[in-house]
């Protein structure tokens, strides 16, 4: 388990971060870590062994906080990950202006449509 | 009586070059414009001195004190010979009665080269309105002086703050009772702002009385913080909501501001609080239909058949929304653990209220702690109703919480026992939304260790937590 290549979730709500780390199992990845705010998940990114190759990101974290310091550090590294948001219009506001792609899915997300997205962000399967 | 003006002499090459070359200018200018030679005749005019006076180019080449038009201007010739003999420009007001205006005449010398005049330019402006305006502010000025005495009274008993200052450094003339609280360190009477203090960089309190003096206008300012040290050496920063009203000298000049102010502080906290409540439970909203799934997705996976599925789902979305209760009634007080046990055991029927025991500490727990144990309760109910304890007709649940002190972790047991051992055999470990709860979702949200046994006796649930005491939460 700990060979595979892994997944960082970055989520504050602990059902959800539970439900997103089954999808990412379901697919045939590890689960890095589940993070609740941005310097956790930061620190994580350092961690060579995580095998981290791709992250879920959810947006709005609490005490007014979000996961955009995360996807900076993302895209400095040139990993792949997707939004998960309760409001696409931040996002859109903050991150689309940059024209990196990353997709966005609105809460709640059909399960069928979450596995296809993840799958297609991080590549069909783990190597 | 015209009187002298700081020289700003014109200087032009030669007077013939530079009046042909003022021609074209003065047709179009937006100002009354007349140029006279030293004698005082007409060389040029304006075309704005034709639409205001009915002063043509007919008038030029006759003396300007001779032209009969809409403004007397028989006094000039006077002017013109002392321009040219001290090469001072000069200012005269001409009042017209019918209609009533007033207008200031602004003579310049044209000079040719630096010391001699070939001429004089003449600008005239109507200045109706400031003088009116200097007329009424006269007016008042003699008012407030006259009545004095009955206006600081008035002004010392207002139930807000009035500090009238005067000069761009504000300093203070007068200050109501009120306004001397914002300043308990010195009597603000005859200091500058800066030396009474909330005139730091960037304070409210400077920008408010500098934007009325410098722009003349009225200043605003909305729950805008003020910052001074009091008499203990401590900062303290008070809000305020007023106006600065920019007042004018005998000159027409703004001389200072009267400040008039009142305390928003209790408002300012309140809203801050307000802000931190709403945003938090946008948070909580937009999670709350992911959360919904993911407990049915969850809940789905042990669910022996679709009537477990829709009884086990419903009963923990109804937990779900009691353990949101302390952020819908939009409190953020702290939730006391006896009452949360009391709410979750509500829940089953009063038939097994004797077979609990329960010896809990007076714990005022934070709102993520309420959230989170509400559930963790229910779980724990709901399991000793289908396969623990109250799945029997025996056997007992001790609930305890002992006391503790400062900030060392909080124990919370949940202990089901059989009379004779081996009753409960039973039960074993099930995976499921309820073990998921228990033993992961609960620790990592606490930031707490659990531990989850099946003892011969029955089930065994501890969680230890951080105090409520050490943490910083809503």
């Amino acid at each position: 388990m700990s060979e595979a290549p892994a997944i960082l979730i970055v989520e504050d709500e602990p059902l959800v971060a539970n439900f997103l780390g089954r999808v990412v199992r379901s697919i045939g990845y590890a689960v890095a870590g589940v993070c609740s705010n941005s310097s956790e998940a930061l620190r994580a990114l350092d961690q060579p062994d995580l095998r981290i190759v791709a992250a879920i990101l959810d947006y709005s974290l609490r005490d007014g906080q979000t996961s955009l310091p995360v996807a900076r550090e993302l895209r400095r590294r040139s990993l792949p990950f997707m939004f998960l948001t309760g409001d696409d219009t931040a996002i859109a506001e903050e991150f689309g202006r940059t024209g990196y792609p990353v997709p966005i899915l609105v809460k709640p997300v059909p399960l069928a449509l979450l596995r296809e997205t993840l799958r297609r962000t991080v590549g069909d399967s783990p190597a | 009586m015209s009187k002298a003006l700081p020289l700003h002499p014109v200087s032009v090459t030669t007077g013939a070059r530079s009046f042909r070359d003022l021609r074209s200018v003065l047709a179009s200018i937006g100002l009354a414009v007349v140029v006279v030679d030293r004698e005082g005749t007409v060389q040029l005019i304006s075309g704005e001195c034709e639409r205001l006076f009915g002063m043509g180019t007919g008038c030029i080449g006759h003396h300007i004190g001779t032209i009969r038009t809409g403004l007397d201007l028989s006094a000039i010739g006077g002017d013109i010979d002392l321009v040219m003999t001290d090469l001072q420009p000069r200012v005269r007001e001409v009042s017209e009665p019918a209609p009533p205006r007033v207008f200031q005449l602004r003579l310049t010398p044209y000079m040719d080269g630096p010391h001699e005049a070939i001429g004089c330019t003449i600008t005239i402006t109507d200045i109706t309105e400031a003088v009116e305006r200097n007329r009424r502010n006269d007016v008042s000025l003699n008012f407030l002086a006259a009545n004095e005495a009955l206006f600081r009274e008035l002004l010392t008993n207002a139930p807000f703050a009035v500090g009238i200052h005067t000069g761009p450094e504000h300093r203070c003339i007068f200050a109501n009772d009120e306004f001397r609280t914002w300043h308990p360190q010195c009597d603000p009477v005859g200091t500058t702002l800066a030396e009474r203090g909330g005139a730091y960089e960037g304070s409210s309190s400077l920008k408010f009385l500098d934007s009325a003096f410098q722009t003349g206008e009225s200043a605003f300012g909305r729950m805008a913080p003020h910052v001074y040290t009091d008499a203990d050496g401590r900062t303290v920063t008070r809000y305020f909501t007023g106006v600065a009203q920019p007042y004018r000298g005998r000159d027409g000049a703004v001389a200072g501001v009267m400040a008039m102010t009142f305390e928003a502080t209790e408002e300012k906290l309140l809203s801050d609080r307000q802000n931190l409540l709403v945003s938090e439970l946008r948070h909580r909203a937009k999670n709350l239909l992911a959360v919904v799934q993911a407990v049915a997705v969850l809940s789905a996976e042990s669910a022996t058949d679709k009537d477990d599925l829709l009884e086990r789902l419903e009963d923990r979305l109804q937990a779900i929304a009691r353990s949101n209760t302390h952020l819908a009634s939009g409190e953020a007080r702290p939730c006391p653990l006896r009452d949360l046990i009391d709410r979750e055991l509500g829940q089953i029927g009063p038939a097994v209220h004797d077979r609990i025991r329960i010896s809990v500490a007076d714990i005022a727990l934070t709102g993520t702690q309420s959230s989170i144990l509400t559930l963790v309760l229910h779980e724990l109910v709901v399991n000793a109703i289908k396969h623990g304890v109250f799945s029997t007709p025996i056997g007992t649940v001790e609930i305890t919480c002992p006391a503790t002190t400062g900030t060392a972790d909080v124990t919370l047991t949940w202990s089901e026992s059989f009379p004779s051992p081996g009753a409960s055999g039973a039960q074993e470990r099930r995976e499921g939304f309820g073990m998921l709860l228990l033993t992961e979702i609960a620790p990592r949200e606490l930031n707490a260790a659990a531990a989850l046994e099946f003892r011969p006796s029955g089930l065994h649930y501890t969680i230890r937590f951080p105090s409520p005491r050490g943490a910083a939460d809503v």
